[in-house]
C-alpha cells in the first residue's frame, strides 16, 4: 500500500505521479472506462478519492457490511401491506 | 401500486453484494446491510463522500423496502437520497413510497414552504446514484422542478 495525502479528488496528473505512470496513461484508462472519475468539463477530469482508494488498496476499498436498524420495521410493514392490499383489492 | 422488482431470496442477497459491489471504488466509502421484520427487507446501501477518514461533505443513502409477495421479494418502496455535509446543507432524493414516485428538493439559501416535487417512477439505482453524485458536485438547486401540491403562503396572524 502506497503512502499517500488523501484529499476528496485527485487531478490526472497527480493520479499518475501516486501510481508512476505517465498522466497520458491515466487519461486513456478514463476514455476506455478503467478508471473512475466525473467529467468536469470536455478534457477536464477529477478522481474521487474512492476510486483512487480502489486502485491503490482494494481490500480497504472493499464495500463494508454493516448491522442495519431493525427499529421502525414493523410500522414500515403494516403501511406497506396496507397500500398493497389497497391497490390489489378493488 | 406499481409492480417493482420481484427476486427469490437467493437474487435478493445477491443484489444486495452486487449493489455494494457496484457502488464501491465510485464516490465514497459504501457500507451497507438489512434488516427484516416477517414479510418486509429494508436494504440500506450509505456511500460516505469522499470517507476514509476524510470529512464528509455529501452522504448518500440508498433504502429500498422489499415485501414478500406470491412466493418473491417484491419491491414496494425506495428511498434514494443526498445529503449535502454538514445538515442541513442541501438535500435532493428520488422517492418511491405511498404510491407515489416524487422529488424531494431542500436548498437552505431558497427556502420553500414545501419540498415535495413531481417526480417519474424507475428501476435504477445506478442512474439514481450518478444523478445524485452529480448533484452533490455542482450544487442543489430545486429550479425548474414542479410542486406536488400547491402549498398557500403562511397568513400573517
Amino acid at each position: 500500500m502506497i503512502e499517500f495525502e488523501k484529499k476528496p479528488f485527485y487531478s490526472p496528473p497527480e493520479f499518475a505521479a501516486l501510481i508512476g505512470v505517465d498522466p497520458s496513461t491515466v487519461l486513456d484508462w478514463i476514455h476506455r472506462d478503467q478508471l473512475f472519475a466525473l467529467h468536469l468539463g470536455p478534457k477536464t477530469y477529477r478522481i474521487p478519492l474512492a476510486a483512487v482508494m480502489r486502485r491503490l488498496d482494494p481490500e480497504a476499498s472493499r464495500p463494508k457490511r454493516v448491522p442495519i436498524s431493525a427499529r421502525g420495521l414493523a410500522a414500515d410493514a403494516r403501511r406497506v401491506r396496507r397500500r398493497a392490499l389497497a391497490t390489489t383489492v378493488k | 401500486m406499481r409492480a417493482g422488482r420481484r427476486l427469490t431470496t437467493h437474487q435478493y442477497d445477491q443484489r444486495l453484494d452486487e449493489i455494494a459491489d457496484a457502488f464501491s471504488g465510485l464516490f465514497g466509502e459504501v457500507t451497507y446491510g438489512h434488516a427484516e421484520f416477517e414479510d418486509l427487507r429494508k436494504l440500506r446501501l450509505a456511500v460516505d463522500i469522499p470517507g476514509y477518514g476524510l470529512p464528509s461533505v455529501a452522504t448518500l443513502v440508498f433504502i429500498e423496502r422489499h415485501l414478500w409477495s406470491d412466493g418473491a421479494w417484491e419491491m414496494a418502496e425506495y428511498l434514494y437520497d443526498l445529503h449535502l455535509e454538514p445538515r442541513p446543507h442541501g438535500r435532493y432524493a428520488f422517492h418511491w413510497h405511498d404510491l407515489v414516485p416524487h422529488r424531494h428538493c431542500v436548498d437552505p439559501s431558497l427556502p420553500q414552504p414545501d419540498h415535495h416535487y413531481e417526480g417519474a417512477f424507475f428501476d435504477d439505482i445506478g442512474w439514481a446514484a450518478t444523478e445524485l453524485a452529480t448533484i452533490a458536485g455542482a450544487g442543489i438547486s430545486c429550479r425548474g422542478l414542479r410542486p406536488v401540491r400547491e402549498v398557500p403562503e403562511p397568513k400573517d396572524a
